[in-house]
């Protein structure tokens, strides 16, 4: 099969070859705004009807006589005339109106903006590179309407930011966009280093994406790397460094308030004015005496455990070169990242060569080589997070450390303390190395036509050491003034290592016939793919290390364990797009795909699905009645679009089955042994049911948008779409006569997303100064339709309930504090207990007072009780705006970058929302606590001070807790300066910008004290977002 | 043009004919209900997993059994409410939302359908066992099956049937289906997996724990007096009787203890739960909610009731209402034996193995102790001295409720222990609280009953019955000594007809000596053999004993 392809080729090539007799020329158009490609730039021999299109690569061949002149026009462009001077004519075009004329990538192809009927953002290099980020996904947040990127966490390594585009995708399965980087599916955005991306392609609704199949519920991100454009040898060198330092961080209370205010808790507890936990005697001590870390502790937790520097750097070198028979691109990338607690680190190299070899005009070979190495380090015996909300929750009279190796129990009777996690008790190191390479070829046998084909792989070895060590627990010995050991902590040494082989395998053939009729166009494509995806891992364990510097397994004395598992998914899809314009005023697209996926029963016929869309465009300011305001509205068209497609990522790969599996006796429904004559036999079993008929959730999706491009400086789009997810994955509770096996999954629930986006630009150059601002916002409004039958809701506290939001919060209504026992007697009765002033747990002035809203029959019923919950709000933000600021002038640069949400709820709770909170270690409480309920503080935020435990019904969750996470934020401000052109032409420099910047600089937002309103339903264990102060340097050689 | 688009038609020609082979993914490190029980080794893997769900507990180390028997006025139970006073199972009345009703529809229903999926799951590898061995793989499954359905349909009556895993859309439309069409099913089962058995050679006992073609026999007399098909469950049970494979244990008591039931003399059990001896769980734990407060302070919660201590008959054989023998004010005394290895009553010594390890390395870890519920004493035997000392204070001491010492208080008030607690399943060689001893499901001496009953029933006065009309009994005093006489063929270690056998020939007053003398003198013979006498004498046992 591929040598008769290969024939094929090689006999093409010779027949064009032969045709070829005229006096030829050839050449690419570019845009003179982005530099990139040209399509559909009409070429014209002036003076005749002779003339071409450049395709997608902006390459045009057209047979001219000598002296002949060739006119250059297309939508957006200011039309040039050029003479011909010889076999080659490439040709830079001014932009005129907007970027409409610019080539964007879309599935399997490329498009003229201009000629788009779908709905989809396109972010270049240049968009991307004013922020310096150490994951590429976080760059993404704001550029993009109707594309919610959140950032949950600044710990190195795992700071990216999740894309949901258009709203969430489903309840059970991924929610994630399917990322094509150069035609390989990816897991995740950050594996690609930002300062190699040409471009990012964001597509939204139904008609960009159904040629993505099954995979495309959720948006699809097609990312382009660079290639070399350009003549000769470019050498670029980019840097940075970077101060990291958190955004917020709650401020925490003095060893003295904590006594004191354990005291003001403990006599709430009992009632009795003498009753205490800490002797005044000692508080006294505290007030008169210097803390000396022996018998007067008062440790900064959070100042004791932020040692590490937070700087991040990060270098890169590219060099490309551009000749008629190779294209290379070359780039270089490293980045280190220091957190902001000890082992808390990443580091990243990155290689990566994209050639282009040009066997002839028609025939050329085009290959991807990047190679990515990476190491995170974490604390191994927890999480940072978790290590952090200790540092926020511990009491300051818990001893922190004594000297170097040294540390105190930290008033916990298990002697967990978060320095000794963070700094002694071992590290957890992820080696990870991504190989993706591509190789494959194009192929224009005739005009109009391009096939092309490719292999592409990739492969991710992430390796796993956790190495648990001992701490050293000691404790003053106030006698002595010296400190007793204690013993270690956490008394168990051992060591575990995971390897995963990753193999992502794809092969694509596809063939793009494009044509003009006089005033028609058509385009055609038509391809398919499979696409394989196969996982290894294998890991090991032992415990008992003796030597805390020899992490190797074969030392371990203790427990030896060790598994693996493989999985593998394939996929295959057959895809085709037709493209027709008329007079370039009317298009019209149509595209589908039939796809299948291994995920699903192939016995029951549910690997193969079709999807589709259809689309269309209508400048309607090329018509002849627009005529007369053609100066106010200089282009304008609207689009519509309806498709629909579907979501096979539902986390299992094998779904549809269920295992046998062998399962030790816990209890009696799990056991698979049996005991005949009293020994043991191992036996397997299902434990699971499964549902041979489960197939991929599907969504519909129409779209309407308007592009409009006001005078010479405004362009405004806007968008309105309705997208329904139907068939999502939810697990369906069955009678226990079915077996008693874990529920199946079923496709049943359904969804909407209604939403509509809003950008506009405007660019001037104003003199020297130069003025590019864009403003955009958008909202999206997500409503569970219904659920599967059976289930009214899913989740408790945080539910899914039809007419709700997805994951709404579900709790009682807070009514302020009960002033005082008058008010509690005639208040409804909360949780069954009246009012008694002998009851110990009875209500008191200054607990939580909630409202009665409903009861068992619907009504108010003078009790407050589970019937009185109802939904208050949730965390999915609402009315997301941005302001991109770019203004020039001269040789400076700035750019201000803003971007904020205009409705958006969070829960806080646990150690961030309650005093002594007991989860997980006897904690103190934060400065924001203070502000508890006194008589004479009756307008609190927190009820009266309980101790640990003691809270009673005042921090269920009600609307108390529930706060607003509306915010603005500065994100970027970035302001370079190119020196002057004349300075550095004896360097041999072309281009020489130094700039610096600010991530984060400002907030804007009702949230607590030290929680960052961008963090989600915040217990206080986070890792916080950074505030930077970066300074670097971009040269151009 | 034409031509350059043959390449990636051809291609596509290619990828489609591969695709469907290409999709075709199977888990790789998972054993898939699609292909799994491929071979031998597999299934029998399958089968032990099948097993495993017939093991029905509550509470985790309960049998299930047990709880339901002792949900009857068998028992009571020792609760935090009124409900439980009335004997009404785990956590209140016996209703849909009882622990006892759910644990067991659940269980059940569990079996049923690893059976269900063994059973259909089998045929992906049919072609690499042998059919013999196929076939008896399969008939065991098919024999838990009708095991799991025989008690649903006991316990609930009609009940939704499948006969292979079902989809998601046939649970959610299931309905009930009538007792007497899944009994039909069964039946056929049985006899395939009889079949099987007899064509595979299995034993009449596999090792213990494991299903044969006694076990389907019976289970099939089982489900016929179920829908009161004497018929068939006369024909079954005594084609099992005929085969003789198996008899009465010579030993009661041996049926309840570890190793008695390990030897299984005659192999009287013909299915037990049994319990590892090799892991540590699960446990049997009788024994713990048997052993009385006033040993080990131990947490008796399950009491035997008056009514059932007195469906013991005299040692003569009679209701306690017609016994000569039976003496209201010491109603433990000449009482069939059965009633002492079954139950304690005060006066009873009781041997329990209450501590796991000694303090001292001469420390006995049993303790002897004398039933008492009437003073505030205990009655423990020392075993360096030889003798019972007094020790202060009993947990059992119904005095206690009036001295205000409340051991059984509820929200509805004192609930006084019944006098009585059970010694079967007590296993003086096993550790009390980490006790492995088997629970019997079926016995050869159920089998006995079910054909004597199932002949009564059909009226068909055969050997049994018809042997003692022949000699002048009425029908129905014939019928009772028959029944009495099968009864006692537990005790006996005598085949009922071998039994007949010897008597032929004698005349009736004769037979009615003789019957009385064999029943009284294996009794006693039976007793001095039991596990009871303890080599070191003491006045309270060797009465016990002996008397």
């Amino acid at each position: 099969m591929k040598k008769v392809s290969l024939f094929c080729c090689f006999l093409l090539m010779i027949l064009s070859s032969a045709v070829a007799q005229q006096f030829n020329v050839a050449g690419r158009v570019t845009s003179a705004s982005s530099g990139r490609p040209a399509e559909g730039i009409s070429v014209l021999v002036k003076g005749s009807k002779k003339g071409t299109t450049t395709n997608s690569s902006g390459n045009y061949n057209v047979s001219v006589n000598t002296g002949a002149t060739l006119v250059f026009s297309g939508i957006g462009f200011a039309t040039q005339e050029l003479k011909v001077s010889g076999n080659t004519l490439d040709v830079v075009l001014q932009v005129t109106v907007g970027d409409i004329g610019e080539v964007v990538v879309v599935g399997y192809g490329s498009q003229k903006k201009a000629s788009l009927t779908g709905s989809l953002v396109t972010l270049n290099n240049s968009a991307l590179n004013k922020r310096q980020v150490s994951s590429t996904s976080q760059a993404l947040q704001g550029l993009a309407p109707g594309v919610t990127v959140q950032q949950q966490s600044g710990k190195p390594g795992a700071d990216g930011a999740s894309i949901v585009v258009r709203g969430q995708g489903s309840i059970s399965g991924s929610n994630a966009p399917l990322i094509i980087v150069d035609g390989l599916a990816v897991g995740s955005l950050d594996q690609i280093d930002p300062n190699a991306i040409e471009s990012i392609t964001l597509l939204k609704d139904a008609a960009s994406t159904a040629i993505y199949g099954n995979r495309a519920s959720a948006g699809v991100v097609l990312v382009k790397t660079k290639r070399a454009t350009e003549k000769g040898l470019q050498v670029n060198y980019n840097a940075f460094v970077t101060q990291q330092q958190a955004t917020s961080l709650p401020n925490r209370v003095s060893g003295i308030d904590h006594m004191l205010l354990s005291n003001e808790a403990e006599k709430n507890r009992t009632g009795i004015p003498t009753s205490s936990v800490f002797p005044q005697a000692l508080i006294d001590r505290y007030k008169t005496t210097a803390p000396n870390n022996l018998d007067i502790i008062d440790t900064d937790w959070i100042k004791e455990l932020f040692t590490n520097s937070g700087i991040m750097q990060n270098h890169n070198v590219q060099v490309s070169t551009s000749t008629d028979k190779v294209n290379l691109f070359s780039s270089f990338s490293y980045l280190k990242q220091e957190g902001l607690i000890p082992n808390s680190s990443f580091e990243k190299y990155d290689i990566r060569l994209n050639p282009e070899f040009k066997v002839n005009d028609k025939f050329s070979l085009v290959s991807v080589l990047a190679y990515n190495t990476n190491r995170t380090t974490n604390p191994s015996t927890g999480s940072a997070e978790f290590i952090i909300r200790q540092a926020i929750g511990l009491p300051a009279i818990g001893a922190g450390k004594f000297g170097p190796g040294m540390y105190g129990n930290a008033a916990q009777s298990n002697n967990r303390n978060p320095l000794a996690m963070a700094e002694a008790a071992g590290t957890s190191v992820v080696n990870g190395s991504t190989m993706l390479t591509r190789f494959g070829f194009n192929y224009k046998p005739i005009s109009g036509l391009e096939i092309e084909a490719y292999w592409g792989r990739q492969v991710s070895n992430p390796w796993t050491k956790t190495f648990v060590k001992n701490a050293d627990i000691y404790q003053p010995n106030i006698a002595t003034g010296g400190y007793s050991f204690v013993g270690t902590w956490p008394g168990t040494t051992s060591l575990s290592e995971s390897y995963t082989n990753n193999v992502y395998k794809t092969y694509l053939g596809q063939a793009t016939y494009t044509k003009r009729f006089g005033n028609h166009s058509i385009k055609v494509l038509t391809g398919a793919q499979t696409e394989l995806f196969t996982n290894y891992f294998f890991g090991a364990s032992r415990t008992g290390f003796v030597n805390p510097n020899q992490p190797y397994l074969n030392l371990g004395s203790g427990i030896r364990d060790n598994n693996a598992g493989a999985s593998e998914l394939a996929l295959a899809g057959f895809f085709a797009r037709v493209n027709y314009s008329l007079s370039d005023k009317y298009y019209l697209e149509l595209n589908g795909r039939r796809d299948g996926t291994s995920r699903f029963s192939q016995a029951r016929n549910k690997q193969w699905g079709n999807f589709g869309a259809a689309s269309a465009g209508w400048i309607f300011s090329k018509e002849s009645f627009f005529k007369s305001i053609s100066d106010v509205v200089t282009f304008g068209k609207i689009r519509g679009s309806i498709g629909g497609n579907g979501n096979q990522n539902i986390g299992n790969n094998y779904a549809y089955d269920a295992f046998y599996a062998q399962s030790n006796y816990s209890n009696p429904n799990n056991g698979t042994n049996a005991y005949f004559g009293n020994v043991t036999t191992l036996g397997v079993a299902l434990l699971q049911f499964a549902n041979p008929d489960l197939s991929w959730e599907t969504s519909k999706q129409w779209n309407a948008g308007l592009d409009l491009t006001l005078g010479k400086h405004f362009t405004v789009t806007a968008d309105y779409y309705v997208k329904t997810l139907k068939n999502m994955l939810l697990q369906r509770t069955l009678p226990q006569s079915a077996g008693g096996l874990s529920n199946p999954f079923v496709n049943a629930g359904n969804m909407e997303n209604k939403g509509w986006e809003f950008s506009v630009n405007y660019k001037k150059n104003f003199g020297k100064l130069g003025v590019d601002v864009t403003a955009m916002i958008s909202d999206v409004k997500n409503n569970v339709l219904n659920l599967v039958p059976g289930t009214p809701f899913i989740g408790d506290g945080i539910r899914t309930a039809p007419g709700q939001a997805l994951g709404s919060y579900f709790g009682y209504l807070a009514n302020g504090f009960f002033t005082d026992s008058t008010d509690i007697k005639n208040s409804p009765i909360q949780f069954g207990i009246p009012w008694s002033a002998t009851t110990a747990n009875g209500p008191k002035p200054g607990d939580m007072k909630y409202k009665d809203i409903s009861g068992p029959d619907g009504n108010p019923d003078g009790k407050i009780d589970n019937f009185d919950r109802t939904f208050i709000g949730n965390a999915f933000p609402r009315y997301e705006y941005s302001l991109n600021v770019n203004l020039t002038y001269k040789n400076f640069d700035l750019n201000i970058f803003g971007q904020g949400v205009g409705q958006r709820n969070n829960y806080l709770s646990g150690t961030g929302a309650v005093p002594f909170s007991s989860a997980d270690f006897a904690a103190s409480l934060l400065d924001i606590h203070k502000d508890y309920w006194r008589p004479d503080n009756q307008n609190a935020t927190f009820p009266r001070l309980l101790p640990s435990g003691s809270g009673g019904n005042n921090y269920l969750l009600s609307s108390q807790w529930i706060r607003s996470a509306a915010y603005f934020r500065i994100k970027n401000v970035n302001l370079g300066y190119t020196l002057p052109q004349a300075l550095l032409s004896k360097v041999k420099i072309k281009s020489f910008r130094v700039f610096v910047s600010a991530a984060n600089l400002l907030t804007i937002s009702k949230a607590w004290k030290g929680f960052d309103p961008e963090i989600n339903n915040a217990n206080a264990e986070f890792y916080p977002l950074m505030r930077t102060f970066t300074a670097g340097v971009n040269v151009n050689f | 043009m034409k031509k350059y688009l043959i390449i990636p038609t051809l291609l596509a020609a290619f990828a489609i004919s591969s695709c469907n082979k290409f999709l075709d993914r199977k888990p790789l490190d998972a054993s898939s209900s699609s292909t799994f029980l491929s071979n031998q080794s597999e299934m029998e893997q399958g089968l032990v997993g099948t097993y495993a769900s017939a093991m029905w507990v509550i509470a985790n180390n309960t049998p299930m059994h047990y709880a339901i028997e002792s949900s009857t006025d068998m028992a009571i139970k020792r609760g935090g409410n009124a409900e439980d006073l009335i004997a009404m199972g785990d956590g209140g009345p016996f209703l849909v939302n009882n622990a006892i009703c759910i644990s067991a529809w659940n269980q059940a229903y569990k079996l049923v359908q690893r059976a269900n999926q063994q059973i259909v799951g089998m045929e992906n590898g049919k072609a690499n066992v042998t059919p013999v061995v196929y076939n008896r793989i399969k008939a065991e499954a098919q024999v838990l099956r009708a095991w799991g359905y025989f008690h649903l349909m006991t316990w609930f009556g009609d009940v939704p049937y499948y006969r292979a895993m079902p989809s998601v859309e046939e649970v959610l439309k299931a309905k009930r289906t009538p007792v007497a069409t899944i009994v039909a099913d069964m039946y056929k089962d049985l006899d395939e997996a009889a079949a099987a058995f007899d064509a595979a050679g299995t034993s009449a006992v596999q090792t213990i724990g494991r299903v044969n073609k006694g076990v389907a026999l019976g289970l099939k007399a089982k489900l016929a007096l179920l829908i009161k098909d004497f018929r068939t469950a006369a024909t079954a049970t005594k084609t099992l009787i005929d085969a003789g494979q198996y008899g009465l244990n010579p030993r009661f008591t041996d049926l309840f203890m570890l190793n008695g039931q390990s030897a299984n003399a005659n192999r009287e059990i013909m299915f037990a739960q049994t319990y590892p001896t090799d892991v540590n769980e699960p446990q049997n734990w009788m024994a713990v909610i048997g052993v009385p407060r006033q040993v080990t302070n131990s947490q008796s919660s399950l009491f035997p009731t008056q009514n059932l201590v007195d469906q013991f008959e005299g040692r003569d054989g009679l209701r306690i209402d017609a016994s000569t023998v039976y003496d209201p004010a010491n109603p433990r005394l000449n009482r069939d034996n059965r009633l002492k290895w079954s139950i304690y009553m005060p006066g009873d010594t009781m041997v329990h193995f209450a501590s796991k390890t000694a303090a001292l390395p001469y420390n006995n870890l049993r303790e002897r102790t004398v039933f008492n519920i009437y003073t505030n004493v205990r009655r423990k035997f020392n075993w360096s001295t030889g003798v019972y000392n007094d020790v202060a204070t009993n947990n059992d001491w119904i005095g206690a409720q009036a001295a205000g010492i409340q051991w059984q208080v509820s929200a509805t008030g004192n609930i006084g222990g019944v006098g009585y607690v059970w010694n079967k399943y007590n296993d003086s060689t096993q550790y009390t609280f980490e006790s492995r001893v088997g629970f019997v499901l079926m016995r050869y001496a159920d089998i006995l009953l079910t054909y004597a009953e199932a002949k009564i029933e059909l009226n068909e006065i055969d050997a049994t019955v018809g042997f003692f009309i022949k000699r002048g009994f009425d029908t129905d005093s014939a019928r009772s000594t028959a029944i009495i006489l099968l009864n006692q063929a537990r005790v006996d270690a005598v085949n009922v007809f071998t039994l007949l056998d010897s008597l032929k020939g004698l005349t009736d007053v004769q037979l009615g000596q003789v019957v009385a003398q064999i029943l009284n003198s294996y009794r006693e013979k039976t007793s001095i053999l039991g596990y009871h006498i303890s080599t070191i004498a003491d006045t309270y046992e060797s009465r016990n004993i002996l008397v």
